[in-house]
């Protein structure tokens, strides 16, 4: 059964990519999405809900072991608040606690899943209100099929290895979503920025390809991802997106732990929003960061600290400016 | 093993109920009335308009504004099919005050009871046009009291203020001086109604349920520096019943509205 199903597996793994991308694909052409809450959301909350959830910020650690950990992500905006190019300003700030895993499920399988809890404050350059909101945020779960490379045959060493050594290189595909799973207050709806929410209210297809590098010193991990938007129930849809990121790491052995900095970017793309089938504009726009962090392992722990920088954005016609993201995670290895 | 299948199966059933055909079938709008915002917001260029701050403008002068207000009428809305709503009459008349808007500086006008429709495109009136006009000081309600309140109307006899702006200005030579620009119709005996047509960005969907807004950009630079540039040196600094100055701020005032955006939710 198990040798069966091994067989089938890269059968099964298409047909689900296939079956999603089919199905969210209908439901865009069909644009409902009953799974959604109420109010609309300006483009800025979507940040909200992928900034900590993006494939710009990768879905684990640097040795892309299996884990189960705790990230902390505070990253900051400033919008403006109004139509003319002197408005006042205010600024959002979002803390994110996230529930993170790498869980394994068969030898080349593994899911990722992440399940955020949103601290959001907002301050008015020209008010001395505050607005603020917790809750759960969206969660996003994901499936990946590991491709691991093996070593070229070597004909002059022994002739019948029970296992051929395993390269450095692995691929990795990914097929995912997000749900909306972030709770939604009526009564924000009432004020200046209805899209002041936890959650985006929409369903997301995500696919992802990676690659990755290991080496005993230094490493490489690439990961490109794209999500697929669903539209929430007031037919607003965010733009599909396109998230990339590029780390290199350097592992420096101690005597009881590992330490591992590095360096890379990452960024996003985003398409136009619409609601009720047309584009709204100014809607798009494009972000690159510079990061740089640093993982330890310490046995089964991993300790980590990632620094993302903007190096040039132009996200919403330039009404919103990204801060730095800082974000910190525990990890206990599986 | 029993975690793949687990696995597999949770995926496949986030995909199955994820989403749903349930867009309303066609014609159910009949019947249906919504809330419609219309949002004014004055600026000058791309500066958002403060009283008190001193904008600059063609030949060498600037000016300051202490009032700001003007007469917003006959708003009519274009449905994609065509077919228009006009706002009932006796409602469809409002004074646009800078000094009563909100801490983002905008205006709100609530339209009540507009049959549920996707409008593409807002027109109205600035001024007070003569069929209203010729309803007699009686015919015009309460905004007869409201124009008095608002100093919007000179006397019965000579009409309405179709915009008020009060402040100083400054020239190369001349630091602060009066400048007052009442344009308006005079009577029977000089129109300077004018309509002006948007078309909408996006279409407003207005539903029984629905909350849309149209945000409007008032751009008050193109009152002095629209179709025709004046000088406030030459004639244009005291503009009230003059039918050579008043007709020329009625046409530059139909150029100074755009819509920014709409909102639909």
């Amino acid at each position: 059964m198990i040798r069966a199903l091994q067989n089938s597996r890269p059968y099964i793994l298409s047909l689900i990519s296939i079956f999603m991308a089919f199905h969210i694909g209908w439901g865009k052409e069909t644009r409902s999405c009953n799974l959604s809450h109420e109010g609309i959301m300006k483009p800025f909350c979507d940040l909200c809900g992928c900034a900590t959830n993006s494939g710009s910020f990768g879905f684990g650690t640097l040795s892309n072991s299996n884990f189960i950990g705790l990230r902390y992500v505070h990253q900051s905006f400033e919008s403006r608040d109004g139509i003319f190019s002197d408005s006042p300003s205010s600024n959002e700030y979002l803390n994110t606690y996230q529930l993170w895993a790498q869980i394994p499920i068969l030898q080349n399988i593994y899911a990722t899943a992440s399940l955020p809890y949103q601290d959001l404050k907002r301050k008015f350059e020209n008010r001395s209100i505050e607005e603020a909101l917790n809750g759960i945020g969206d969660a996003s779960v994901m499936g990946w099929y590991k491709w691991q490379f093996y070593k070229k045959e070597d004909t002059v060493a022994v002739p019948y290895p029970v296992t051929r050594p395993l390269s450095k290189h692995s691929i990795q595909f990914g097929v995912g979503a997000k749900l909306p799973t972030g709770e939604f207050e009526e009564r924000l709806t009432d004020r200046v920025n209805p899209g002041f929410q936890v959650g985006t209210g929409s369903f997301d297809g995500i696919f992802s390809l990676g690659y990755n590098y290991g080496g005993d010193k230094i490493g490489f991990n690439a990961l490109l991802t794209y999500y697929l938007k669903g539209a929430n129930k007031n037919d607003y849809r965010f733009g599909n997106q396109f998230s990339y990121v590029g780390t290199s790491f350097y592992r420096i052995p101690f005597n009881k732990f590992s330490l591992m900095p590095f360096l890379g970017i990452s960024g996003d793309i985003y398409n136009e929003i619409e609601q009720f089938g047309e584009r709204l504009a100014d809607t798009d726009g494009r972000i690159l960061n510079g990061t740089i962090g640093a993982e330890c392992t310490l046995n089964r722990v991993i300790l980590g600290a990632n620094l993302a920088v903007p190096v040039a954005q132009d996200l919403f016609g330039d009404n919103v400016q990204a801060q730095e993201r800082l974000s910190f995670y525990v990890n206990f290895s599986l | 093993m029993k975690f793949s299948y687990f696995f597999i199966a949770m995926l496949l059933c986030s995909a199955l109920i994820s989403c749903s055909n349930d867009d309303e079938p066609t014609g159910s709008l009949e019947g249906q009335t919504g809330t419609l915002v219309v949002k004014f917001d004055n600026g000058v260029g791309d500066q958002d308009f403060i009283f008190g701050t001193t904008y600059t403008k063609s030949g060498g002068e600037s000016y300051e504004l202490e009032t700001l207000k003007y007469i917003v009428s006959n708003i009519e809305l274009t449905a994609t099919d065509g077919t228009t709503f006009i706002y009932p009459e006796a409602k469809n008349v409002f004074i646009i005050d800078e000094a009563d808007g909100n801490n983002a500086g905008e205006i709100w006008l609530t339209l009540d009871d507009v049959p549920a429709a996707d409008y593409t495109k807002i027109s109205f009136g600035i001024g007070i046009d003569q069929e209203r006009y010729s309803k007699g000081a009686e015919g015009q309600g309460d905004f007869l009291q409201q124009a008095q309140d608002e100093e919007m109307l000179w006397s019965w006899a000579t009409g309405f203020r179709f915009v008020r702006l009060d402040g100083v200005y400054s020239d190369a030579t001349l630091t602060d001086e009066a400048l007052n620009v009442h344009m308006g119709s005079v009577g029977t005996s000089l129109d300077n109604y004018r309509e002006v047509g948007l078309d909408l960005p996006n279409s407003v969907l207005v539903r029984e349920t629905a909350n849309p807004q149209i945000h409007i950009k008032a751009d008050i630079a193109k009152v002095f520096d629209g179709q025709t540039s004046v000088k406030f040196s030459e004639g244009f600094s005291q503009v009230h019943t003059d039918e050579a100055t008043t007709p020329v701020i009625a046409d530059n005032m139909m150029g100074m509205f755009t819509v920014h955006h709409v909102h639909n939710n």
